[in-house]
Order: structure tokens, then C-alpha cells, then sequence
């Protein structure tokens, strides 16, 4: 390496940690926010090493709201990314196959779906839901989650799909395999990796939805973003318990995060196949 | 096994383009049919409307005298080896030349005995747990047959299963497949674009262009007796020398030079008398002599037991160039002055190109 990109390489890096700074901060001071005492998270200056308490934690642990909460975010992120699937692969697999004008175009609808603002569906959505009585429940908000979910699982598969031979289709063919069949035993193995990731990812902005969840959901199915909200109280803001259940939404963020990494990766190769 | 018999098929693509024109050909049982082209002639398209992959627009497809036109690949009792093997990337070899009986729902133990069978015969054994990814590429070529052959097909179709092995490994397979057909015996297509392969692996071999099929003999028929001088270009290395000429007399006249004819041809040339017509002469069918039409050797490769040289004729309109293979112990210089003679294999090919004059 000659010195000059040697130099480019220290900017660079050095330009990574300051953003990775101005990112981060926050998290830490909500992460410290969350092990502090009261008196500790308002003194000013604030306190860079302090008691840690774990009081907010065992508080919203005792919260049966804030149970519910979590209760309610895991069925409707779990059961939208199942149903998701359930839709958008056997969608992408018709896409993948499509011949004709139409192909391009219903992707591309599809990726105006998933531009399309959360506000503009909204209002018809609650109209809609008042009248069949799917406001405030499990199915309305895992229904709604299918908009944002589907098309995202299916752009995510469609370029790896592509990747696969056609001859692979062919060859099971001839070896007589019905269509069914060549997706469940050849397509569908090969695509596990992009599966895996698309399907965390869906689960990531399932989990992280507040807007529907805020509107549609009301009081019987809060979701934990909706939850954290609740705790700006009219009475006073808990500040550590805030601090905590932000926390726990982060978590599967970061722990998903790092499989998302590998297996978008091994999912992008995984399609390729060389003869 | 089956016999293949394809009368007036056609195909049509939607946008009007005719991929194949009423095409008839039969393929003995047993046979091993190849069928030859230079690319986009049709001879994949006609490979994969034989398998099913590719709608038939018209005409009719019988394997083993029942038509199949509307049947699936799987009921049409195939098996097809493509270009690129299209092994299962996630699949073991083993798993992989299973696949077709395991879809056939055959017991366990029977798809093993066979799949145990299968990759002895060609030489797979100890990869049997490998997957396609950890394999050579005759490897995998050969676990691409395995998987044709485990099924025991009445028709075996191959689609340039070579092209993607280097020479060497090529030569050695290209015998290994013709041993291998001849020992089970099953009715074979193959697909290729290389005139070689057609040569000396077929029993017969179709030459297609543009989607009519030209000439189907044996290879030595072809070779000796092609129809038009597309067949007599194609097949053949290297190809056979086109020159335009005049019969004039016991003579041709090419441009401002006379060449001899010999003797027993002189019978042909006097009764195309005044005629314009291509006379086709393979470069091993030209001999150097004293006397006849100086040559500029232009290009010189030698190969060992044979040398081909690249002469030119020329006059004051332009000028042909002629290909000679002669013997490699010969030593000939480029720059150098050669003299040709023709010998009685001569080819007569009139101006639409179709043969006229003698067989041999």
C-alpha cells in the first residue's frame, strides 16, 4: 500500500469511529439512563461512572402492561413475518418464472407498495377495520404488517431466485418433478439463506412498527413502541423505565443484526451457482 | 427402448421468428443420432422439444410409436445431460443421481443399489458423498450422465455435454460415451456444435441450418457425398476449398488460370460445358506436383504428422485462398512457390449451392 492510500485508509477509519460516535452516544446514554438511579440520571453534569441500579429493569418485569406489551409485539412480529413468507414466496416464485411485459411492471408496483408513505394507508385502513371489527386486534395489525412485509421479503428474493440456473428447474423436471416439488427440494433449499435474512429483516421492522400499531391497535393489543410511549405519563415521565424497555426493543435489532450480516451475505452467493 | 420419429415438426416462437421448418427425421433404436450445427440452427430447440422443455407448434413427435407431443418430460421416458450438467448445488453426488428415482418413489434400498451401481460404472465411487461444488468438471460431467443413466430411459438426450471440458479431457470422454452407449445400447441424440464430435461419435448425423435440416447420413457419407456445399463446408477440418470456376473443354478456367481436370472427371466437365459452378475439393484431396497453377504459400502451421498450407490464388480480380494438407515430413517455407494439381475427389456444387455431378 503506497503511503497516500495508507492516509485515505486512517481518513476513512477515523471518519467511521466520529460517525459511529455521533451515532452511538445516544444508545449509551440511554443504555446508562436505564441503570441509573433517579437522582443520578438528572444530575448535572451527568455522572460518567455512577451505582448501577437495576430498579427500572425488575419495575417493568413486574409491569404486567409492559408484559402484554412484549407478549403482543412477539405474536404480531412473529406471526406477520410466518404469514409474510407464506405470501411472498410462492409470490416471488411465480415473479421469478413470469414472462411478459408484466413482469417488470409488477415488480415495480411492488417497490412503489413499499415506498408509499404508512400515513396513506392508514386512514383507510381504520375505516376498513372500524367496519369489520378488526380495530384493536391481533389479525387487523398482522394483516397491515403484510403491506410493508411482502414486497420487502419478495425484492429480497427475486435477485437470488434469478441467480439460480434455469437449467436446475429443467433437470428436476425431466427427473420428474412436479412444480411443487422443485420448489420444495431444489428452490427452496437453495434459497435458505435469503429466506433467513429477508425473514429477519421483515421481523425487524414487524417488531419496530409504531405508527399502525399506535393508530390500530389502541387498548387492547399495545405493542412494546407503543408501550414505551404510555410511559410519558400525564402524572410524570419515567425516565429509567423508558430507558429499560427502549432496551429490550433494541435487543433482537442487534442480536438479529449480526445473523442479517452473514446470511445476506451467504444468501447473495448461495444463489450462485457455477455448473 | 425406442425408436424416435419427428415428422413435419415445426416450431414457431410467439413473435413469428421459425425456429425449425417441417422437419422429418427418424432415430433408429439404439441409434445414437447426433445432430450437428453452427449455432442457432435449431439443434438445441429441437433437442428440447424432443425432452418436452419446448412446446412443439407442429408436426409430430412418436417415441417408441406413441405420440408424445402433449406429454410431460417425465412421462415421455427421457433423460436429458445439459451443457451446463445443471447438477443440485445442495446435493451430495449420490443425492443427485438419486434424485430421479427418489421422485419416482422407489424404496430407499433399491435407489441406493442402483445409485451404488450407477457410479461404479462411471467411476464416482469415492466422491459418492461429495457435492458438485468439491468436483472436477469431468466429475461432475459424468455425474450429469449418472443421473440419466440410473433411470434406464428409453432415449438418452444430450446437449453439448462436452463443450465444457478442456481438449484433453474431452477426447477422452467423447470415447468413454461412445463406449458406454454401445454397451447399454439405449437410443441416444446428441447435440453439437463441434463437427468432430458429430464425426466420430454418431452412427448417423443430422446437419441442421437455420432450421432445416440439411443432410442426415453416416459420417462417411457426409464426408464423401454432401448434398450442398453448406454439408461439404461443415464437415470436414479443415474445411473444403470452394473455387469458382468455368467449364471449358476437358478444363476449368478459374479467372485467367486453366486447371486440369483429371481423366476420368473430363466426362463431367465437357457436359457442364460453359457453365459457371463451385468446384469443391477437400485440402487433403489437393496434391503438390512439378507442373500445374503456381501457389504463394501464404501461411504454414505445422501439426506434426501433417502440415496444412495456405496458398493463394491470385489474379488481377482478387484472390482465393486454398488450403493443401500435406504430409508433416514435408518441409515448405512460407513465401515459398508452390505447384497444385487436383485428383479425381472432386466435389461440383451449382450456383445455389446444391451438388451437382458425380457420387463416389
Amino acid at each position: 500500500m503506497n503511503p497516500r492510500s495508507k492516509g485515505i485508509v486512517v481518513a476513512l477509519y477515523g471518519f467511521a469511529i466520529f460517525w459511529g460516535g455521533v451515532i452511538l452516544v445516544p444508545f449509551f446514554w440511554l443504555a446508562a439512563l436505564s441503570v441509573k438511579t433517579r437522582i443520578d440520571a438528572f444530575s448535572v453534569p451527568p455522572k460518567l461512572f455512577f451505582e448501577p441500579t437495576f430498579v427500572a429493569y425488575s419495575e417493568i418485569l413486574r409491569d404486567s402492561k409492559f408484559l402484554s406489551a412484549v407478549l403482543n409485539s412477539v405474536i404480531i412480529s412473529v406471526s406477520a413475518v410466518t404469514l409474510s413468507l407464506l405470501v411472498a414466496v410462492p409470490a416471488a416464485y411465480a415473479l421469478r418464472n413470469m414472462v411478459g411485459p408484466f413482469r417488470r411492471n409488477s415488480t415495480l408496483v411492488l417497490l412503489l407498495l413499499r415506498m408509499v408513505p404508512g400515513m396513506v394507508y392508514l386512514l383507510p385502513y381504520f375505516v376498513l377495520y372500524d367496519r369489520i371489527g378488526l380495530l384493536d386486534t391481533h389479525i387487523g395489525l398482522i394483516l397491515v404488517h403484510l403491506i410493508f412485509n411482502v414486497p420487502l421479503i419478495i425484492w429480497m428474493l427475486l435477485p437470488i431466485w434469478a441467480a439460480i440456473p434455469d437449467d436446475l428447474g429443467e433437470a428436476a423436471r425431466i427427473d420428474g418433478a412436479t412444480l411443487l416439488q422443485t420448489l420444495f427440494l431444489i428452490d427452496l433449499p437453495l434459497l435458505k439463506g435469503g429466506i433467513l435474512a429477508s425473514s429477519i429483516l421483515a421481523f425487524i421492522f414487524s417488531w419496530n412498527e409504531f405508527l399502525f400499531a399506535l393508530i390500530l391497535g389502541r387498548r387492547e393489543v399495545i405493542t412494546l413502541p407503543v408501550a414505551i410511549v404510555n410511559f410519558l405519563a400525564f402524572e410524570g415521565t419515567e425516565w429509567g423505565k423508558i430507558a429499560a424497555a427502549s432496551m429490550f426493543i433494541v435487543l433482537p435489532a442487534i442480536i438479529f443484526g449480526f445473523f442479517v450480516r452473514r446470511y445476506m451475505i451467504a444468501g447473495m452467493t448461495g444463489g450462485a451457482v457455477k455448473g | 427402448m425406442a425408436d424416435i420419429s419427428l415428422t413435419n415438426i415445426t416450431k414457431t416462437y410467439a413473435n413469428g421468428v421459425t425456429a425449425l421448418a417441417e422437419l422429418d427425421l427418424h432415430v433408429q433404436d439404439g441409434e445414437f443420432l447426433v445432430l450437428v450445427g453452427p449455432s442457432g440452427c435449431g439443434k438445441s430447440t429441437l433437442l428440447r422439444m424432443i425432452a418436452g422443455l419446448e412446446e412443439i407448434s407442429g408436426g409430430e413427435l412418436k417415441i417408441g410409436g406413441r405420440l408424445v407431443n402433449q406429454l410431460e418430460p417425465k412421462e415421455r421416458d427421457i433423460a436429458m445431460v445439459f451443457q451446463s450438467y445443471a447438477l443440485y448445488p445442495h446435493m451430495t453426488v449420490a443425492e443427485n443421481i438419486g434424485f430421479p428415482l427418489r421422485l419416482a418413489k422407489m424404496p430407499a434400498v433399491e435407489i441406493e443399489r442402483r445409485v451404488a451401481d450407477v457410479a461404479q460404472l462411471l467411476e464416482l465411487t469415492p466422491y459418492i458423498d461429495r457435492r458438485p461444488a468439491n468436483l472436477s468438471g469431468g466429475q461432475r460431467q459424468r455425474v450429469a450422465m449418472g443421473r440419466a443413466i440410473v433411470r434406464k430411459p428409453s432415449v438418452y438426450l444430450l446437449d453439448e455435454p462436452l463443450s465444457n471440458l478442456d481438449a484433453k479431457l474431452r477426447d477422452q470422454t467423447r470415447s468413454q460415451m461412445v463406449d458406454l452407449q454401445a454397451r447399454l445400447g439405449v437410443t441416444t441424440v446428441y447435440v453439437t456444435h463441434d463437427q468432430v464430435e458429430a464425426m466420430t461419435m454418431g452412427h448417423r448425423v443430422a446437419v441442421l441450418k437455420d432450421g432445416v435440416l440439411q443432410q442426415c447420413s453416416t459420417p462417411r457419407e457426409l464426408y464423401r457425398n454432401p448434398v450442398n456445399k453448406f454439408v461439404a463446408g461443415f464437415i470436414g477440418m479443415p474445411s473444403m476449398n470452394f473455387i469458382k470456376v468455368t467449364a471449358s473443354g476437358e478444363m476449368v478456367n478459374m479467372g485467367p488460370h486453366r486447371l486440369d481436370v483429371p481423366p476420368a472427371l473430363q466426362n463431367e466437365i465437357v457436359r457442364l460445358e460453359g457453365r459457371t459452378f463451385t468446384l469443391g475439393i477437400r485440402p487433403e484431396h489437393l496434391e503438390l506436383s512439378e507442373a500445374g497453377v503456381p501457389l504463394e504459400v501464404t501461411g504454414v502451421e505445422h501439426l506434426g504428422a501433417e502440415t496444412i498450407l495456405r496458398l493463394v490464388l491470385g489474379d488481377s480480380e482478387g484472390a482465393t485462398q486454398i488450403v493443401v494438407r500435406v504430409d508433416g515430413d514435408k518441409r515448405i517455407e512460407r513465401g515459398e512457390t508452390v505447384r497444385i494439381k487436383l485428383t479425381e475427389k472432386l466435389h461440383f456444387f451449382a450456383a445455389d449451392g446444391v451438388r451437382i455431378g458425380p457420387a463416389f
